[in-house]
């Protein structure tokens, strides 16, 4: 029985993790594996090993300016969308189910309908004859065309409004966790609306505003389409190098060596990330139980 | 001063979300404006563009390409997510956690640097004598991974809702495990399975970074059609329109999965 | 009530994803069934009518002697080339003749970098049969051995201008001169310009690595009293003209730019100009002459292992023949090269036409192109800023 219960466990996993083991983690080897070849013309290497791909990376400054506008760029997004996020999650949490689940998945529709979509709008939106400059320019609000296109901006504008629903959905989950009744407790024992908001619903909604960030950070360090297509090639991040270095110049292994070195980057802050929300999660038990004591 | 507070957050909600869903509506507008350089306000109203589409073989031959490979990819997706999806649920078994996490992976690492490596594998993998990169097999195979992950997960939420107790109290009655499974499970976890295959399915269908980099050059997806033509040649009318299309496509499946099974709440 | 909707919801997916594994499939060789037959009777018709089979060639003799008689058995041949206007020619001319002779063609749209990369990605096995490419990148290839050296087994070969013979069949030549909006010059500029006081911060340029930002690159090599092997010289020179008004990646939007004022001066093809100019927009095209245009050369490649040689032959054979050059040279103004087409009017002088006016370009080296790596890193940092 035991091994009859091992065999089919085996078999019922099998497929998903052929799938993840050779398609998804196989290619990351082959590229550790080239970030060590020799590059010697545009497209062409050859497997002879070397260490320049990585001191590449650290002799020359420039790669590490593009690590940090990513960063910065990234972080910048992201603090803005949660800062958006938050009341819109709380009032849709606040929603009766069948309004909800409406609310819930007009959010979803730009992460259903993919980065391409979304930047097409923008793209038209963002032209200096576009409809952002018409409304600015109508309203007095700009003299002259604001150049969205090619700025930071633009792709921060074009990042938050990605990735908001990202951010949405488990702060969602997590505002309608909490207890109403909890609220109400906190209230009529005299504390004001903001007061409740800092004391008893943010603390329990920390879980959910914790994974909503790493999810919308991962997704912002490695931007791609948006700051091809509305930085128009002007501000270069991580992506737009990688993709700069493989396809028109066709330096391969530099392309790895940078990839790889970004993934260990990024993976260390994701550990990072992991043991601040262990350690956030830790301190929220004590919000809930000073909760419950007043509710008592 | 609470119901200042209550009007000022759903003012702000709704501007939220009109920013939200602000490419999708100029998109619509765009689509149906006469100048060919989207100058704002528009020139005109018109259906050209859309017989433009309709006329159009390039573009229906993308948008066909696209709905294989999501398909296909959406039922390999299925075909691995639900049983390993049943197994992380069911099965307590050592690094069941590290499973999990793995099968999750593709949602949390970067995309594009795995496509850099994708490439390169595929480049010597043969299948008949042909390499795999630009096959449909390759873009097929390719989608499934970044599918799998969210088959996993819906149906993991959605199996969170199949009670144990009704599993072994169909047992003892005599059923067997595959009769369980048949009969009690899966109509529970159906309508989970079926949110994440559609979603799945658009997951695929509107996926640039993946595609563009293994898509060759039989089996040029219509995201991918898109991204060309757009650093090509620019914001072509025609591309508005074929995407103001697939947006409408999109928002259709959405409120019909909302109505139907209520999908939102696997998300 | 809910349950049968989700019911329904369930069949459709399920019939959808059968579907999607059979129908294309079988719609595919269904037409593939329906359309053998068809062609097949034409041919017996046309044998049945018309003895010879040559006499419905609409082309040059050695075009229609070299394709008499050929069968490419329903094959498909992929081509890589640019969308839009150039695609149409080839729509319109060369894949109908193709399909006269049973085979398919495939546009693969895009620019040339994309090419490149797959080119090199798929070497030995290939998916593209033949490639567009710039001239300096199509010699690359022929020496790297992914792209095939050209030779008169496509006989056209033999009628282009020499200039036209190297890295891999000359398609067109054209020039890198200025597109200007003529409210800022009242005399057509020249390299020089671009540097006036006057167009400060309204000079665009193309993205890089490109043909047109290499060539402005190699223009402000030259302004620095150098030329374009000499990096130092043309970045302290090109920064001057730093930050640009716009990178271009579409010519609608720069010409959108320039036509109200926004660009003054920017390096564009000859060629592409025109098209915007006749449509009424505030734009002219001006030829420089110091130290002159930039030859530039659209470029078909054939790719090695290609699996349909013959038909990429077939394909080269009428790309390079006078008509479909004829038709390139009056439609959009690419200037032809093979030597047997004769123009007049408009198209000979918008055109890169002659062998004089062919000799007049400024011949770059394959600095640029041998060196990608490090002038690209030195664009990014130091033009781009970033």
């Amino acid at each position: 029985m035991q091994s009859r219960k091992k065999g089919s466990l085996i078999l019922l996993l099998l497929p998903a993790s052929l799938i993840i083991g050779v398609i998804f983690l196989l290619p990351f080897i082959f590229l550790l594996v080239q970030s060590f070849w020799t590059y010697e013309s545009s497209f062409v290497s050859k497997p002879v090993f070397t260490l320049a791909n990585y001191a590449k990376i650290f002799q020359d400054t420039y790669y590490l300016q593009v690590y940090l506008r990513t960063i910065k760029l990234s972080l910048i997004s992201t603090g803005i969308t949660l800062l958006l996020s938050y009341p819109l999650a709380r009032f849709i949490s606040r929603l009766k189910t069948g309004l909800k689940g409406f609310m819930l998945t007009l959010i979803a529709l730009p992460m259903i309908g993919g980065a391409m979509i979304q930047t097409m709008g923008w793209m038209a939106m963002m032209m200096r004859y576009g409809m952002l400059n018409g409304i600015l320019m109508g309203l007095g609000l700009a003299k002259e065309p604001v150049a969205f296109l090619g700025s930071e901006l633009g792709i921060v504008i074009g990042l938050v409004q990605s990735f908001i629903p990202l951010m949405v959905l488990p702060l969602v989950t997590s505002l309608g966790a909490i207890d109403v009744t909890l609220e109400d407790a906190a209230k009529s024992l005299g504390a004001n609306s903001l007061r409740t908001f800092f004391e008893v619903v943010l603390p329990l909604s920390l879980p959910g505003a914790a994974a909503g960030t790493i999810l919308t950070l991962m997704m912002n360090l490695t931007m791609f389409v948006t700051p091809s297509i509305l930085g128009q090639n002007k501000i270069m991040v991580f992506g737009t190098i990688a993709y700069q270095q493989a396809i028109s110049v066709g330096n391969w292994p530099f392309a790895s060596a940078f990839a790889i070195f970004f993934i260990m980057a990024v993976f260390i802050f994701a550990m990072l990330a992991m043991k601040v929300t262990s350690a956030i999660q830790k301190s929220t038990k004590q919000p809930k139980a000073a909760a419950k004591g007043a509710q008592a | 001063m609470e119901k200042l507070n209550r009007i000022l957050l759903i003012i702000f909600s709704i501007l939220i979300l009109i920013f939200v869903l602000s490419p999708i509506f100029v998109l619509i507008i765009s689509s149906f404006n006469e100048s060919r350089y989207f100058e704002f306000p528009p020139t005109g109203f018109t259906f050209e563009w859309y017989k433009a589409f309709y006329k159009s073989e390039e573009y229906q031959k993308a948008l066909l390409i696209s709905l294989r490979v999501a398909l296909t990819a959406a039922g390999i997706g299925l075909l691995a997510g639900v049983p390993a999806a049943f197994a992380l649920d069911r099965y307590k078994f050592k690094g069941n956690a590290v499973m999990q996490s793995i099968f999750l992976s593709p949602l949390m690492l970067p995309q594009i640097i795995w496509a850099l490596g994708l490439i390169q594998f595929f480049s010597i993998v043969q299948i008949g004598g042909r390499s795999i990169l630009g096959s449909f097999a390759g873009i097929v195979l390719a989608h499934s991974v970044i599918i799998l992950p969210y088959v996993i997960r819906m149906v993991l939420t959605s199996l969170k809702y199949v009670e144990v107790d009704l599993e072994s109290a169909a047992m003892s009655l005599g059923a067997k495990p595959i009769r369980t499974f048949l009969e009690v499970t899966i109509p529970i976890i159906l309508p989970g399975v079926l949110v994440s295959a559609v979603f799945g399915f658009m997951v695929s269908f509107t996926d640039v970074v993946v595609s563009s980099f293994v898509a060759g050059t039989r089996y040029i997806t219509f995201p991918v059609r898109m991204y060309s033509e757009i650093r090509t040649e620019g914001l072509d009318p025609l591309a508005v329109t074929v995407s103001a299309f697939v947006v409408i496509f999109i928002v259709i499946i959405a409120m019909i999965g909302e109505r139907t099974a209520k999908w939102s709440r696997f998300f | 009530m809910k349950k049968t909707a989700i019911l329904l919801f369930t069949m459709i997916i399920i019939a959808s994803m059968l579907l999607a594994s059979c129908a294309p499939k079988t719609t595919a060789t269904e037409a593939a069934a329906t359309e053998a037959p068809k062609t097949e009777v034409a041919a017996t018709e046309a044998a049945g009518t018309e003895a010879p089979a040559t006499t419905d060639c609409d082309w040059d003799e050695q075009t229609c002697a070299f394709l008499e008689g050929k069968d490419f058995g329903g094959r498909t041949l992929v081509v890589g080339v640019w969308g839009g206007v150039i695609e149409q020619i080839y729509r319109d001319l060369v894949i109908p003749e193709i399909e006269k002779h049973n085979g398919k063609v495939e546009l693969l749209l895009g620019g040339t970098g994309d090419r490149t990369a797959k080119i090199y990605a798929e070497k030995g096995n290939p998916t593209m049969d033949v490639a567009y490419l710039n001239m300096y990148e199509a010699a690359k290839g022929v020496a790297d051995g992914v792209l095939e050296a050209p030779s008169n087994a496509v006989p056209a070969y033999d009628d282009l201008y020499p200039a036209a013979q190297v890295g891999g069949y000359g398609m067109s030549f054209m020039g890198l001169g200025i597109a200007y909006n003529p409210t800022y010059f009242d005399t057509p500029p020249d390299w020089k310009d671009f540097w006036d006081p006057k167009v400060a911060g309204k000079v665009a340029t193309a993205t890089f690595p490109g043909g047109d930002s290499e060539g402005l690159l190699a223009a402000a090599g030259y302004m620095a009293g150098s030329d374009e092997n000499d990096p130092d010289a043309m970045f302290t020179k090109l920064k001057e003209l730093t930050p640009f008004a716009m990178i271009y990646t579409s010519l609608d939007e720069l010409f959108m730019m320039m036509d109200k004022g926004d660009v003054a001066i920017a390096p564009v093809i000859s060629g592409y100009a025109w098209t915007y100019i006749d449509k009424g927009m505030n734009i002219k095209f001006a030829w420089p002459k110091d130290p002159g245009t930039i030859q530039m050369m659209d470029t078909l490649t054939i790719v090695q292992g290609t699996k349909n040689q013959d038909m990429a032959y077939a394909w080269a054979q009428l790309s390079l023949s006078p008509k479909t050059q004829q038709a390139f040279a009056e439609q959009i103004y690419f200037g032809p090269t093979n030597s047997k087409v004769v123009l007049t009017g408009d198209a000979a002088e918008r055109c890169v036409y002659g062998q004089e006016k062919v000799d007049s370009l400024l011949r770059l080296s394959t600095y640029m192109i041998d060196n990608r790596d490090t002038l690209t890193e030195r664009y990014n940092r130091e033009i781009l800023g970033q």
